[in-house]
């Protein structure tokens, strides 16, 4: 008996000192809860069975990521060995100093040019304060490419004859066909106060607007208040009035995938993300109905603007660590990982995935559509300021949607609440005339 | 009392004088001190720089904090009269019942048993235009659906009705537990007497239940200036800041914007208005008492 004891007890230490000296460090990192987790979860299962590594995810609802990255990277020691940031506070984030060069852990490692470069997110520039892939530090690894493309019912267009609106004028045009309001509206805009100014984004880039002058250059003067985002606003109004929903400005995400998916919308501009759900039979009802395209085209053509997610190694976590959260990054980065990416329902960061036999798959079609808005997104508040400015921008366009104000007094008023916040901040800046 | 006597309790205190002193004076004190300056994270350290009075004399501006503090207000006035009428009528219905009275406690205390994230999913979807419950019942008295959260001027109302719904059972917990307290001789004393049901609420058990009353008011009235859950998921302060509160301005500006300096400024103020608001309303109370007495 004694003899079976000692055997299994040394047979226990034997596994257990084992695995203590060739298993690698276990990870944590931090995530949020969305659409594309579940694709994401998939893969990182598969990189850990590949490779034997281990990753734990603390997963978060949206609002709570900020916090979270905020208070571990800045604690003495981190809780998070890999932190994603999304456009709303990447800027704030990347400025912060926290962030691991990721050449100084891997200095020949270069991100692949078929990634999507997503105006140079990865590389942030402590001079100016902006976005440099020449003089910038590498210090984010894209993981996930949302950016916003135009949702709308194929079935319907092939039943009709229609092809996808080119321009904003052909959008209202289709969409008047499908508007029949409350079965089904012809358009579904997202314009409640926390969302709308990404939301109005594509029609802001696509007519030539923008919230700053030049902020890639350092150029921070405030070109909110110009004739083109006047028009940019107009239009908006105009696919709501026409074509919308008279709800709009109380429309946030949910609501706008939730028309999509119980097909009460034709039209929607939306997050990639929002993809995993519309074929999936327990969470909709447009299963292979729903197409994907390039949004429409004002004046300067078509635009989206970015909402996509970068992977972030903080300084405070041990070096070996640092070395295995680089490792999981560029293998999730690689073409072929990127397949499985996609298979699992994640949103791919790559941009040569095009041209790939799996764009021609029914199931993959959104893919072409990611990759044309991907080209043509920009960056709407590419600041350290972004969470304030948003917030301002956000207010004053909710309240015009909401009548509230008149565009002019919107957008004049959100001007120079932009110009004092920039000027507070020491940044190069300045303001148009009122409208 | 001997001195034994008095230095035991002075020493047993100390551990929750401990405990206040710890969880609420330093960090009020703390707050107080961090609203002088404007507080930046830089070069792996927060850096304080003394700006004075700037972040009080710059609040006013602040295109959130106002509106909010009055919102805030309003809503504490309308939400806790509704829910101290609406609870007392419930209390008393509830203290007469004379079977089954767990079950309708238990029924009644439902929404406060609810998590807020439940709470905000459930009316969200009721609320909702076109597939909320309020709209499709409307539509059967040929209403045209009424626009619940994303109307400037009927977005407020609709707050206060989740308050008032979340908040009420509270109300007649606490009252019913007064209620119940009464003394009976005297409500036997006035049955030999003769008195009505409607006398007996009116002259007996109102003048007996005062105390109760205000302090449930007081307290709901400080509760409710902590309103954060229902706004969060229902409007987000939204459409423009026809919903905005205070404690949603102080979130956005701690952990959104990460100005501490400001966020501090808006705590210190609320603090005041709260207990100067709190002082006026007992204040009423007590002159309207002293005045019926």
């Amino acid at each position: 008996m004694k003899k079976i004891i000692s055997t299994i007890s040394i047979f226990l230490f034997s596994i257990t000192f084992v695995g203590e000296v060739f298993a690698g460090p276990k990870l944590t990192m931090l995530i949020n809860q969305s659409p594309w987790f579940d694709g994401f979860r998939k893969t990182l299962e598969m990189y850990e069975e590949e490779t034997g590594a281990s990753i734990e995810l603390d997963v978060n609802p949206y609002p709570a990521m900020s916090e979270k990255i905020r208070n571990s990277i800045r604690a003495p020691e981190g809780i998070y060995d890999i932190v994603i940031t999304s456009t709303e506070f990447m800027s704030t984030y990347s400025d912060s100093g926290e962030f691991r060069n990721i050449n100084d852990i891997d200095p020949n490692y270069k991100l692949d040019p078929g990634i999507c470069s997503y105006q140079n997110t990865s590389y942030w520039n402590y001079d100016t304060q902006s976005y440099d892939p020449v003089n910038g530090e590498f210090i984010g690894i894209p993981v996930n490419g949302n950016v916003q493309v135009l949702y709308y019912r194929r079935d319907l267009y092939e039943e009709k004859g229609l092809t996808p609106p080119k321009t904003w004028d052909d959008l209202i045009a289709n969409a008047a066909v499908f508007h029949n309001p409350p079965q089904m509206y012809g358009m579904i805009q997202r314009a409640e106060r926390s969302s709308v100014t990404y939301n109005f984004g594509p029609y802001m880039f696509s007519h030539g607007g923008a919230v700053y002058k030049d902020p890639a250059n350092g150029d921070f003067s405030i070109v909110f208040n110009s004739p083109e985002v006047k028009a940019a606003m107009e239009a908006y109004l105009k696919v709501r009035d026409t074509v919308g929903h008279p709800n709009a400005h109380a429309i946030g995400q949910g609501e706008m995938i939730q028309y999509l998916r119980t097909g009460k919308a034709a039209h929607a501009i939306a997050v990639i993300a929002a993809w995993g759900g519309m074929d999936d039979p327990n969470k909709s009802a447009v299963i292979g109905k729903m197409g994907a395209a390039l949004n429409p085209a004002g004046p300067m053509g078509s635009a989206s603007s970015l909402g996509h997610w970068e992977a972030h190694i903080p300084k405070n976590i041990p070096d070996e660590n640092a070395v295995e959260a680089l490792d999981f990054l560029k293998w999730l980065v690689t073409k072929e990982n990127q397949i499985k990416y996609i298979e699992n329902g994640a949103v791919p960061v790559r941009c040569d995935l095009i041209d790939s036999p799996m764009a021609k798959q029914d199931e993959f079609r959104f893919l072409e559509a990611l990759g044309q808005n991907s080209d043509v997104a920009q960056f709407i508040a590419p600041n350290v300021e972004a969470v304030e400015s948003t917030s301002i921008t956000n207010l004053y366009l909710n309240k015009i949607v909401a009548g509230e104000v008149s565009i002019e007094e919107g957008l004049n008023a959100a001007a120079e609440e932009l110009y004092q916040l920039l000027t507070k901040a020491g940044k190069k800046t300045g303001k148009l005339p009122d409208l | 009392m001997n001195t034994k006597d008095k230095s035991w309790k002075i020493l047993s205190l100390i551990p929750i004088i401990a405990v206040l002193v710890i969880l609420t004076l330093v960090p009020l004190v703390n707050i107080f001190y961090n609203s002088f300056f404007d507080i930046r994270w830089d070069d792996g350290k927060y850096n304080y720089t003394y700006i004075g009075l700037e972040n009080y004399i710059e609040l006013p501006n602040n295109k959130f904090y106002l509106p909010g503090l009055i919102n805030t207000i309003k809503l504490s006035i309308f939400a806790v009269f509704f829910q101290m009428l609406f609870g007392f009528l419930i209390a008393l219905g509830i203290s007469k019942i004379k079977r089954g009275k767990g079950f309708f406690i238990s029924l009644f205390l439902l929404p406060i048993l609810l998590p807020p994230i439940v709470i905000g999913s459930i009316w969200r979807l009721m609320y909702g235009f076109d597939f909320g419950i309020f709209n499709y019942l409307l539509s059967f008295f040929g209403v045209f659906p009424l626009d619940w959260l994303g109307s400037s001027s009927l977005a407020f109302t609709s707050i206060v009705i989740v308050d008032i719904w979340h908040w009420t059972p509270f109300v007649v917990l606490l009252l019913l537990a007064g209620l119940e307290s009464l003394p009976t001789d005297v409500y036997e004393a006035a049955r030999v007497d003769g008195t009505s049901g409607w006398n007996e609420i009116i002259y007996i058990t109102i003048p007996l239940m005062i105390p109760t009353i205000i302090v449930t008011m007081v307290f709901r009235f400080i509760l409710s200036f902590k309103v954060f859950d229902e706004i969060y998921l229902l409007t987000q302060g939204g459409p423009g800041t026809s919903t905005e509160v205070i404690s949603f301005s102080i979130y956005e500006t701690f952990f959104e914007s990460d100005n501490m300096g400001l966020g501090s400024v808006m705590s210190v103020v609320s603090l005041f208005v709260v207990s100067l608001l709190i002082i006026i309303v007992l204040n009423v109370i007590r002159r309207v008492n002293k005045y019926a007495n």
